[in-house]
């Protein structure tokens, strides 16, 4: 399997080379062109409830799409549903790594998807919601954005403040806290940060750089109103 | 060949996402093969151990290596077990303590989901007993008007393709029978309206708002005009109870509840509207059945008109076989039913009825 990002930049695709037999996994709706030798093929990742728990619980969609080269080579083009970077790198097997539900656009066959809950705190106040992806196993994954993705890497102990709804996704072995963006609570509210969570490596943070939520609320000032 | 990875190794020369490596635990130390040139053995008692990770199922391995600090995070089950045999008692201990830990704070979000799943159970099962709480005091919310709106949509829509019987003495006996049921309704806000329909079933209906149908079925295979008072009675009590109106919101949903209570009863009576044509199969709850028939019983009474014929029309419609009934299929009647009407009849205070001003030979003679 080889895949290249083409466009990079607002909108971008990844164009990915399957040889005969090989498959790759993608978000359901993701797909915008392919090789008549590719078969597309829809699948409830970790069966029914494992799929419907996702649906569920994490809002990212029920079935995910297998799209496998059978009928020999070919290629695929896929592309997420916002404006944004897409990021494709290895999962070395022993890595883990936590996703925010929207942020992920495909991966090798072989890789597992897991909802997993936040803790209450994280939940509320992480900016994510309550449900996150697990994605672990070894293979190419690319995650999207909205905006630019960027790369903070951590040493062990060294420390980083991320805005919570800036967040893509996180490897494991960083651990996070959530806190409040200023000394006090009114600072906090009024800087119009709220909430930022507080990482601690060894590890990766994925960052974007525009945030889908103030994107809305600015959206949301030139729409009509309705009576 | 390379050794299995079962670590992720970091330091400050290493890519910050840690390099997959292979990890032994032998009884001097830890062995650290990063690559096979790069290998790396720490003794057990430099090393501090916690543990990390998402779900708190790693161990986190620090020591100091010429004043760089190293850390590895190990999940593999094999390693952990043979690190808390080979440590020393101390290490033994806090490996021990992680791995509760871990199980902690598994059982914490299991808990946790257990909690919430168990919260929203207890919101459901308190709204499902609520339901009819929530039903009735959306009823009161919505205006008389409104019913009557709702009863004439209705009763055009039962009527349609139905032959309307306009005059006749079946007309004038069951338009009298409800005009002497309805005086004794005083203050009622209701305007009681019956209309006969040619049609073999024997059914009789009232809709919100105050309009009876009666079937000429009905009447065909009732012995006196006491019988037809009796369901008319009844019909007449279902109104007056609002059972019609509580039934549409029922099927229309919590939301119209919520929509009629919160006060967006326009939205509302569109919903209650397109159901309309239900409300001829709209069956009421025995509660409902039962406090109809206790309503009207007193009804009867309150007109002078003997109740009798009541409770021996239901008992007979019960038992007959093979027939069209449509009544009997939304008020099905049982031997606990018939039993509480006679005991709640015995119970009233005895007067002579007055006979109903119905000519009741040429009722049957023209059906």
């Amino acid at each position: 399997m080889k895949s290249e990002i083409l466009y990079s930049g607002a909108f971008p695709m990844v164009r990915i080379e399957l040889l005969a037999g090989e498959s790759v996994k993608a978000e359901s709706g993701a797909m915008v062109a392919s090789s008549p030798t590719i078969d597309v093929d829809s699948k409830m990742e970790g069966g029914f409830l494992g799929a419907l728990s996702r649906k569920v619980l994490s809002g990212e969609k029920f079935f995910f799409q297998t799209l496998r080269a059978t009928r020999g080579p070919g290629e695929v083009l896929l592309a997420p549903t916002v404006p944004g970077d897409i990021l494709i790198f290895e999962l070395d097997g022993m890595n883990e790594y936590l996703v925010q539900k929207d942020g992920f656009l495909a991966g090798a066959e072989e890789i597992k998807i897991e909802s997993k809950i936040q803790s209450l705190s994280r939940g509320l106040l992480g900016g994510e919601g309550f449900f996150i992806l697990k994605i672990t196993g070894k293979g190419p994954l690319a995650l999207n954005s909205f905006g630019a993705i960027h790369t903070v890497t951590l040493q062990p102990d060294q420390e980083y403040i991320v805005d919570n709804s800036h967040l893509v996704a996180w490897t494991a072995t960083t651990s996070y806290n959530i806190e409040k963006a200023a000394a006090g609570w009114i600072a906090s509210l009024t800087s119009g940060e709220g909430f930022v969570c507080r990482f601690r490596g060894p590890g990766m943070v994925y960052i974007q750089s525009r945030n889908p939520r103030g994107f809305g609320s600015w959206v949301r000032q030139f729409l009509p109103t309705t009576e | 060949m390379d050794k299995p990875h079962n670590a992720l190794y970091f330091s400050r020369t290493h890519p910050a996402s840690g390099c997959p490596c292979h990890l032994e635990v032998l009884p001097g130390g830890l062995t650290v093969s990063v690559s096979e040139s790069s290998v790396e053995t720490v003794p057990l008692e430099r090393l501090s151990i916690k543990s990390g990770g998402f779900d708190y199922d790693h161990l986190i391995l620090s020591w100091t290596t010429d004043g760089d600090e190293r850390q590895m995070y190990v999940k593999d089950p094999i390693v952990i077990a043979s690190l808390a045999t080979l440590t020393a008692p101390e290490v033994s201990r806090h490996i021990a303590r992680s791995i509760k830990d871990t199980s902690r704070a598994r059982q914490a979000t299991k808990m946790w989901i257990w909690l919430t799943m168990a919260s929203l159970m207890a919101i459901l099962v308190g709204l499902w007993a609520a339901s009819d709480v929530l039903v009735q005091v959306a009823v009161h919310r919505i205006p008389i008007e409104w019913e009557h709106t709702l009863g004439e949509s209705a009763r055009q829509q039962v009527l349609m393709g139905q032959r309307v019987i306009t005059e006749g003495p079946t007309v004038d006996a069951v338009q009298n029978m409800t005009k002497r049921l309805a005086g004794q309704l005083h203050d009622s806000p209701y305007r009681f309206r019956a209309t006969v329909v040619r049609n073999e079933t024997v059914n009789a209906m009232a809709l919100p708002g105050g309009s009876v149908i009666v079937y000429t079925g009905l009447l065909k295979q009732a012995d006196s005009p006491e019988e037809v008072a009796g369901v008319l009675a009844h019909e007449l009590s279902h109104v007056v109870l609002r059972h019609g109106m509580e039934s549409m919101v029922q099927s229309a949903g919590l939301m119209t509840i919520v929509m009629v209570v919160l006060g967006n009863q326009q939205g509302a009576i569109g919903a209650l509207e397109r159901l309309g044509i239900q409300i001829t199969s709209l069956k009421f709850s025995r509660d409902k059945e039962t406090a109809a028939d206790l309503h009207g019983l007193h009804l009867l009474d309150e007109a002078d008109i003997s109740p009798a014929g009541m409770i021996a029309f239901f008992e007979r419609l019960a038992k007959s076989d093979g027939m069209p009934t449509a009544l009997l299929s939304t008020h099905p009647m049982s031997a606990e039913r018939a039993a509480r009407l006679k005991r709640e009849a015995s119970s009233l205070p005895r007067v002579s009825p007055v006979p109903l001003d119905v000519d009741w030979a040429a009722v049957k003679a023209s059906l």
